[in-house]
């Protein structure tokens, strides 16, 4: 038997399965009600407790530049979640023109957020960098510690994260600093999960590289680029028509520019490559 | 308010496929009306970003392995994973399912064979060959690089072939012998 028959028996074993008309009723039951509720339905002992805990554990006030941040995630505007409406090279320089320094955050293709756009602040002159998968977006903000210090947050040590967390609502901030710099990212995310990806985004950018591919002729850079795009560790492409070349950014520790090129050579396209020095 | 509509509208059609989705990926009923409950919640929040006219089955579905991603992270800090090679050996000793075997196979044996997967491999098989996702969808819902998840689906196909075959086996046995 091959994949596609499995596939079908699959499907059609599991895929026209029915909730029973109780378990249905059950479930749309508990979509209905509202999260208060379920606090409610605890034992009126628990409410107590946890009417002095909330008293004695009232959350301060967050730092003016992570409401800053919250907001400024909540306006960031994504109309086509998933396109790009900027490329990675313009991404660089935006980031370099909010905070004058040269700073790379790698895509999060990984954690299955691509990289849309950048732009600066008008609020707080930071630099705001906009990821989207399709159904929801996340922040990076970038400036310099001393510009807009932060107080409180809860330390993420203890879960080996050098950084704090913030939460209002559904949202999460992760403050990450390093060399004078702070990294905030926001998203609708537990703060496990965001943390997870602020972490792996900074071990991450130490070790990307770049190759840069030469292509025989400029009409298959095009190709060339949705082909090396569509493998697992290529973080973004840029392509030089001028050069017929394409840098591509990459993570080795799931790639290397020697599978990029015979991906490349199994749809007939042949290339040659040279290392660029490692991305900082 | 019409949105809030419109997305239950849209959820209630696809809310047995959610459901046993992630029924077969928790392996637990009470895990499952929690998934379902938080990807609900997810997806109404973030119902804005939906593109009216694509597929909303698979936009749920892809939250809802996002959730259950936390889920599956809790687990493995409480129990780490028990070894996916197993099926290395087995294919060297052991036949695959044949075509010729499915009539031997009772409605419950292919529930039960997936259920008899390792976490990882059944979570990437719910969503590839019962769900439809592509591998990168899967791969990018779960957050697992694509190679993990190739790796995962192929593993996942090769012991449910082992194991139906093994059913199959077992009732076509049974058959001769009443």
């Amino acid at each position: 038997m091959n994949d596609e028959e499995l596939k079908r028996l699959l499907q059609n074993s599991l895929g026209g399965r029915r909730l029973t008309d109780r378990g249905r009723a059950r479930l749309l039951a508990r979509l209905h009600r509202r999260p208060w509720l379920r606090l409610a339905s605890g034992a009126a002992a628990a409410a107590l407790l946890a009417g002095a805990l909330t008293l004695a554990l009232r959350p301060r006030p967050l730092p003016a530049a992570i409401e800053s941040a919250f907001r400024g995630h909540e306006l960031g505007k994504v109309d086509k979640h998933g396109v790009a409406s900027d490329t990675a090279k313009e991404v660089r320089q935006k980031i370099k023109d909010a905070t004058g320094r040269e700073i790379q955050l790698p895509g999060l293709r990984d954690a299955g957020f691509g990289q849309l756009e950048a732009h600066c602040c008008l609020e707080t002159g930071t630099a705001h960098v906009i990821y989207a998968n399709s159904w929801n977006k996340l922040s990076c903000f970038i400036f310099e510690a001393d510009k807009f210090p932060l107080g409180g947050g809860e330390s993420l040590r203890d879960a080996g994260v050098d950084g704090t967390c913030y939460r209002k609502g559904s949202l999460t901030a992760v403050a990450v600093k390093e060399g004078g710099i702070i990294k905030l990212w926001v998203a609708d995310l537990r703060p496990e999960q965001l943390a997870a990806i602020a972490v792996d985004a900074e071990q991450k950018r130490y070790q990307l590289k770049t190759t840069v591919l030469t292509a025989t002729s400029e009409a298959i850079l095009k190709p060339l680029a949705a082909t090396v795009m569509g493998i697992s560790g290529v973080e973004d492409v840029e392509t030089e028509p001028s050069k017929k070349q394409t840098n591509v950014r990459f993570d080795p520790r799931r790639v290397t520019a020697e599978e990029i090129v015979a991906v490349l050579a199994l749809s007939d396209m042949d290339v040659s490559w040279r290392d660029e020095d490692v991305n900082r | 308010m019409r949105r809030r509509d419109e997305f239950e509208t849209l959820l209630r059609q696809h809310l047995d496929a959610l459901y046993f989705a992630a029924l077969d990926m928790s392996g637990s009923p009470g895990d499952a009306e929690d998934l379902v409950q938080d990807t609900a919640m997810k997806g109404l929040r973030r119902f804005d970003s939906f593109q009216a006219g694509t597929d909303f089955k698979a936009w749920m579905m892809r939250i809802l392995a996002n959730t259950y991603i936390d889920l599956y992270r809790r687990r493995r800090r409480e129990k780490p994973a028990a070894a996916e090679d197993a099926v290395e050996s087995l294919a060297e000793t052991e036949s695959p399912l044949r075509r010729a075997d499915m009539e031997f196979l009772l409605p419950d044996d292919v529930v039960r064979a997936l259920e008899g997967l390792p976490e990882e491999q059944r979570a990437a098989i719910v969503l590839v060959d019962v769900n439809g996702l592509t591998n990168q969808e899967a791969a990018e819902a779960l957050g697992w690089p694509l190679g993990t998840v190739n790796s995962r689906v192929y593993r996942g196909r090769m012991q449910l072939k082992i194991v139906m075959r093994r059913m199959a086996d077992e009732h076509r046995s049974l058959g001769k012998k009443s």
